[in-house]
């Protein structure tokens, strides 16, 4: 980490900027107390001094002759000296011996330094002249306003550089902190760009801004890893599943291609591989339809659909497939009122079609199934047959996963990615799960705690 | 001998869709432009037209099909397209299409459809009928009743739908999609075996009395019902 790394950092400006503020309201607040202080300090005894030396116009000169004798005797440490002069300047009377020269101007204060061999003593007094001509001064030794004054300023310039000192450093390590911090979070983000996509940002687990940009980053590569991931799978399953059927189909051709063989042969080894190239085709057919699903573009053709029509017509449909097969297929709509939703008629019915196709396939002769339709809207479709894992509940839903016993029987491992990738399109989700016999394959709403974290990060 | 044009602007899928349809029996015609299929289509007569949704040049399907309806030719279309998105299909339809069928499509599936616009298309002008009569077969349009060889056959209302379907279109290939998509009403690839069950119960109900079969299955293309 460099420095000018360190004054780019915005928690580093940001404290070196709140010192700035701070420390300029903090200047105006103190010099506001320094001013209001000396001025109160110094203002208030002016007033006191000049109607103390106005008190003495009412007297009689030997009353203010005693008056001020009276308070040069109380007045022992000359805190307060008083003197009285005639007209001319001559000393009369109190413990202040003689007028400043050259004589300052009446009713004024003013302000005299008087240098002792110990110290140096500042006086303010004010010269007032009596209705009888004689003069009076009033003073006080104001040496300690001064002090006062010079603490102030002291305290207040130490106060001033340690916050400043203070601001510079706590900005400093904070911004060192959190380039630390954003250090670790690139470093992470780069390994990740460099294709370890099993990384993720670090976080403390402390909720607090970056964590919390750190785990939605992070959840947001949980799906793009879960993405990448099935799209390798679905390139290594096209590979895989049409490595077979082209090598059949090779071998067929080839078979065909021999002299020895009969007009019949011939003509069978060609439709063979007739419906081998056909099979091939509805496995792409299904894989572009599943991505042409994905994109969302089809909701263009969403429209007001009775659900209960839609379950009706593929029960109707799948029924005699069913019977062939002596199982029983029932329709069941808990609702008395009509269920019905904005979507696509022919997906939805190719959705549901799919999934009563699938019970067929897996329920043995004999059982039954349940067609259920719920408001929510809630799909529900129940088998007797031999359900599915608990582990490849999930991975069932993956392009041409075929879960356990799905393996021997006939399908391209499209049918329930289809059923997802609709129930998608149309806001809901494809849950798999057990019943009490077989399987339960629901589209449903999403589940609320689903939601949950999204709704957190919005409020 | 129906006469078809085929516009389309990859010359060896044009060859390939000619020599399907003359397997069937059509005669046809092609453009590769939509400026060149217009004035085909308006200077000489043909049957049916199928036209595909995306063309080289100034004029795709749509504007092409607009321009033929805007002129007053009447002739029915079948879009190819490469696209099966529904929105697209609507507007294809929309547009004055009759028929929609999206690629990679089957050959025998193609044929089927368009020889099924161009009898729709010669009987355009309905002709209200109370009964449909082939073979020994009687079907009351008005009762919905089913007779074969005097005898009545109960059907439930999908079956019935199913036949009616059948003996209109009698003599030539339904497939499998189109069978779905017409008695059903959905527009989707169908892929199950299902159709072959509902067919084998009508067989069954039209066969009980002794009679000979008057569904034929159509190998590798569907079925096709013939007067007994």
């Amino acid at each position: 980490m460099r420095l000018s790394e360190l004054r780019g950092a915005t928690s580093f400006r940001l404290a070196l900027w709140f010192a700035a503020l701070f420390g300029s309201a903090s200047l105006l607040f103190v010099a506001t107390i320094y001013i209001s202080t000396t001025h109160y300090l110094s203002g208030n005894p002016d007033e006191r001094m000049r109607a103390e030396a106005a008190s003495y116009d009412s007297r009689s000169h030997r009353v203010t002759e005693s008056l001020i004798d009276q308070h040069s005797v109380a007045d022992l440490t000359g805190r307060r000296p008083f003197g009285l002069f005639d007209p001319h300047g001559n000393w009369l009377a109190g413990n202040l011996r003689q007028l400043p020269s050259p004589r300052p101007a009446l009713e004024e204060f003013f302000e005299t330094t008087v240098n002792t061999t110990r110290e140096h003593t500042i006086y303010r007094s004010i010269l007032h002249r009596l209705p009888n001509g004689n003069l009076v001064v009033v003073s006080r030794n104001i040496e300690e306003l001064g002090k006062f004054r010079e603490r102030l300023l002291d305290v207040t310039l130490l106060a001033f550089v340690l916050m400043i000192v203070l601001g510079v450093s706590g900005g400093t390590l904070v911004g060192i902190a959190s380039l630390r911090r954003l250090d670790r979070v690139t470093q992470a983000i780069e390994g990740i760009t460099r294709g370890d996509l099993a990384g993720r940002l670090p976080t403390r687990g402390t909720n607090d801004d970056i964590d919390r940009l750190a785990r939605v980053v992070n959840s947001m590569l949980d799906q793009i890893e879960r993405l990448m991931g099935e799209v390798k799978g679905v390139c290594d399953s096209i590979a895989h599943d049409l490595r077979t059927p082209l090598t059949r189909l090779l071998a067929g051709l080839e078979r065909a291609n021999r002299r020895n063989l009969t007009e019949a042969e011939r003509r069978a080894e060609i439709e063979t591989a007739i419906v081998e190239v056909g099979a091939m085709l509805s496995t792409f057919a299904a894989l572009l339809r599943i991505s042409e699903i994905e994109d969302g573009a089809r909701r263009a053709s969403f429209q007001l659909v009775d659900l209960g029509r839609v379950l009706g017509d593929a029960v109707d449909y799948f029924e005699p497939a069913a019977a062939s097969k002596s199982i029983t297929l029932r329709f069941t709509q808990s609702d008395t009122g009509p269920v019905e939703m904005q979507g696509d008629l022919d997906m939805l019915f190719e959705a549901v079609g799919n999934l009563i196709d699938n019970a067929i396939k897996f329920t043995p002769p004999g059982g039954s199934i349940g067609v259920e339709l719920r408001d929510g809207p809630e799909i529900v479709v129940t088998d007797t047959g031999c359900g599915i894992a608990a582990d490849d509940r999930e991975t069932v839903k993956l392009r041409f996963y075929r879960g356990g016993r799905a393996q021997e029987t006939i399908g391209n491992g499209l049918g329930l990615p289809l059923v997802g990738a609709i129930a998608r399109l149309h806001g809901l989700e494809l849950a798999i799960g057990n019943a009490a016999t077989g399987c339960r394959v629901a589209i449903a709403p999403p589940a609320p705690e689903n939601h949950a974290p999204m709704r957190r990060a919005t409020s | 001998m129906p006469d078809i044009l085929i516009v389309e602007d990859d010359n060896k899928t044009a060859r390939e869709i000619a020599a399907a349809l003359a397997d069937s029996g059509m005669g046809s015609g092609h453009a590769g432009t939509g400026v060149e299929a217009i004035a085909k289509a308006r200077s000489s007569h043909y049957d049916a037209i199928i036209l595909d949704r995306m063309l080289p040049g100034g004029l795709n399907g749509l504007e092409v099909l607009a321009a033929l309806r805007g002129t007053g030719v009447t002739t029915p279309v079948l879009f190819l397209s490469a696209l099966s998105a529904v929105s697209d299909r609507v507007r294809g339809l929309r547009a004055g299409g009759d028929d929609y069928l999206t690629k990679p499509f089957d050959f025998l599936e193609l044929t089927a459809r368009v020889d099924a616009l161009v009898r729709r298309h010669a009987q355009d002008v309905p002709v209200p009928e109370v009964e449909l009569t082939i073979g020994d077969l009687h079907i009351n349009l008005l009762m919905r009743t089913v007779r074969r060889a005097g005898i009545e056959i109960e059907l439930l209302p999908r079956e019935y739908q199913l036949l009616e379907h059948l003996v209109r279109n009698a003599g030539s290939i339904m497939t499998r999609t189109m069978i779905f998509e017409q008695v059903w009403g959905y527009h989707l690839d169908e892929r199950t075996n299902v159709i072959d069950v509902h067919i084998a119960k009508l067989r069954r109900k039209l066969e009980a009395g002794g009679g000979p079969a008057m569904i034929e299955t159509v190998r590798g293309a569907g079925y096709r019902f013939v007067a007994a």
